[in-house]
């Protein structure tokens, strides 16, 4: 009996603060405003108030007090819908930033995934296919090993042990190669000697499993790079993806069991401060107007929003934009959440969201700062009408360089 | 007529009582959440800024200043009211509920117009007409409550020696017999009663979950810059 109660209830993978956070919804509606998903489909019957009303609803009929004394039952059709909803979310966070009461969606959505996941209703499509191809490969798209580092420079040298390390993830090394490059450059510039894990064990951090529910392998994998790093007397893990970033600083220690033996630095944080001491600087003048864009897992996520900004206001002759909604309140470009792969139209059409505005406000280059956003925007520009060269920042530092 | 009000609000009231207390076990049975990061420990002043920033709807107001205004205005006018119904429920009645008089007579114009302002704001001029059916329910409750309580007090006036007994009767657990002769003050009670019954979660969560949002807003930058 304790034991059906149990996967029934709905209320298992959320945390005490999470359930306060479901009770304490107004269902005022402002966030639907900020949600990317609604700019795309403006269907409200999938926006995060709803998201949460069905989730109550789920709650209250199998461990409200009616449902204890009278026995009660899911609406099937109303699971199914939610699950379709949640999935579909690209977990950027802008409503839970814009939440009158201030809810944490970008850790909520998650957990509510986590918990379709334990019933077998999720996740949806290739995302179900991510744990056994990350188990195998070591990272969520199928590809070997041998082939993550392909791109490094060939001048560069590693050193068996270092302060530094750098973890260039498997968006950045399999889908968004000029980025990681373009870190690599930027590095070696600085001079600061970093050391890397070999490409066999540099494996996936864990974010794709972690924000799509399956969180079975996260130990295994959190424990091998943490042991890896520091195994190397690494001190400082630099990273510039920002949702290896949010999985390291936020979740790493979680499923390590404990505080890391290492900080971790978004590589723009790294860079801004080169930049500031001294040890970096850009020569060559750039007369260009950029554009930048505040991936979701960079700002709202770690808080990462004044350094990228640093650094291109350190380039002679950029003249810096900005986009409407930006810092905390940036707009998503589609790529988040493990969405893009399943409801690709949706994440183009946010993508294009990004590219018009950038295109109304005549930047001459839209500047990003993460892989997933740089791999889709790319993706939403292909064969569009409006064209804005996309142009990662450490791929540009690197060019001036 | 009493009888059947006295039951009623009995029924209202365990229906309450016990949702609350389930709720807190339910609460109380789930996890604590577990940070990743240590976090430094908050001072008196943050405590201080939580409650202005509670009553005072700063995040509502930073979302949406048009609608904040009917909804601050909403939530001050229908504390007033409650305070100022004390009269009917306290004996003696202590000097500072008397001296609500003048405010409660204009919180209680306040209150109609702000719940009209809040719905023309919602359905009329916001781009995006959001409301869910739940609250949509409610606000009409609670304006029906507060048209029928200003009707009473402002064109028929009901006998407040009979409301008084009969309201005490009820709360003292001996409940008279009779109801007030007044119709409208029995739709106003039963409006009461079914507002109580589907009184909203977010009255007791939302202080709790802005606490820990406003946490949050301050250790954000500690995550990478700590």
């Amino acid at each position: 009996m304790a034991k059906s109660r149990e996967k029934e209830s709905f209320s298992r993978c959320l945390s005490r603060e999470q359930l306060v956070e479901l009770d304490a919804c107004t269902q005022c509606g402002e966030c639907i405003k900020y949600c990317p998903v609604q700019d795309v489909t403006g269907n409200t019957a999938v926006s995060p108030p709803e998201k949460i009303r069905m989730y109550r609803e789920f709650i209250k009929s199998t461990e409200g007090l009616k449902a204890l004394l009278l026995g009660g039952e899911v609406d099937p059709k109303l699971l199914q819908e939610f699950t379709k909803a949640i999935f579909e979310c690209t977990t950027c966070g802008a409503c839970g930033d814009i939440c009158t009461v201030g809810i944490e969606t970008q850790r909520l959505w998650p957990m509510m995934r986590k918990e379709m996941v334990r019933r077998g209703l999720g996740p949806i499509g290739p995302q179900a296919r991510m744990p056994g191809i990350v188990e195998k490969t070591g990272n969520p798209y199928d590809k070997p090993a041998g082939e993550r580092f392909t791109w490094l420079p060939e001048d560069l040298t590693l050193p068996e042990r270092a302060e530094y390390a750098y973890y260039a993830g498997c968006t950045g090394a399999y889908e968004a190669i000029p980025m990681v490059r373009g870190d690599v450059l930027v590095l070696q510039a600085i001079g600061e000697p970093f050391t890397m894990l070999s490409a066999e064990d540099e494996v996936c951090c864990g974010f794709p499993l972690f924000i799509t529910g399956q969180h079975d392998l996260l130990s295994k994998l959190v424990k091998k790079l943490v042991e890896g790093y520091a195994g190397k007397g690494v001190k400082t893990l630099l990273c510039s993806c920002p949702c290896c970033v949010n999985m390291m600083a936020r979740d790493w220690p979680l499923f390590y069991g404990g505080a890391l033996p290492f900080k971790i630095m978004h590589i723009t944080q790294f860079v801004s401060e080169a930049i500031r001491k001294g040890r970096l600087r850009v020569k060559k003048e750039y007369p260009e107007r950029l554009i930048y864009h505040d991936p979701c897992y960079l700002s709202r996520g770690v808080g990462v929003i004044e350094e990228p900004r640093a650094i291109l206001k350190s380039i002679p002759g950029v003249r810096l934009l900005e986009f409407e909604r930006k810092g905390l309140k940036s707009r998503c470009c589609g790529a988040g959440g493990a969405a893009r792969k399943v409801f690709h139209e949706n994440a183009i059409a946010m993508g294009r969201l990004t590219i018009d505005e950038a295109w109304q406000k005549k930047a001459d280059k839209l500047i990003l700062s993460c892989p997933a956003c740089y791999s889709k925007v790319n993706e939403a520009s292909f064969e569009y009408d409006k064209q804005v060269p996309i142009v990662d920042i450490m791929e540009l530092l690197a060019g001036l360089l | 007529m009493g009888w059947l009000l006295a039951a009623l609000t009995y029924i209202a009231l365990a229906a309450f009582l016990l949702r609350v207390a389930w709720r807190f076990v339910l609460l109380i049975r789930a996890k604590k959440e577990e940070p990743g990061m240590s976090m430094p420990h908050k001072g008196p002043l943050f405590a201080l800024g939580t409650v202005l920033e509670i009553l005072f709807l700063a995040r509502l107001f930073r979302a949406n200043p048009r609608l904040w205004l009917g909804e601050w205005l909403f939530h001050a006018s229908f504390i007033v009211l409650i305070l100022w119904h004390l009269r009917f429920l306290i004996e003696p009645v202590p000097l500072w509920v008397w001296r609500l008089h003048t405010v409660g007579k204009i919180a209680s114009y306040i209150f109609l117009f702000s719940i009209l302002y809040i719905l023309f704001i919602r359905l009329v001029v916001e781009r995006n007409k959001y409301i869910s059916r739940n609250n949509l329910f409610l606000l009409i409750v609670i304006f029906l409550i507060g048209l029928t309580g200003f009707t009473i007090r402002n064109f028929y006036p009901a006998d407040l020696v009979q409301i008084k007994e009969f309201v005490g009767g009820i709360f003292c657990l001996t409940p008279l017999g009779g109801a007030p002769r007044s119709n409208l003050f029995i739709i106003h009670f039963i409006l009461v009663l079914l507002f109580f019954a589907n009184l909203p979660s977010h009255i007791f969560a939302a202080p709790l979950a802005i606490t820990e949002a406003r946490k949050r807003d301050t250790e954000l930058r500690s995550i990478l810059h700590g």
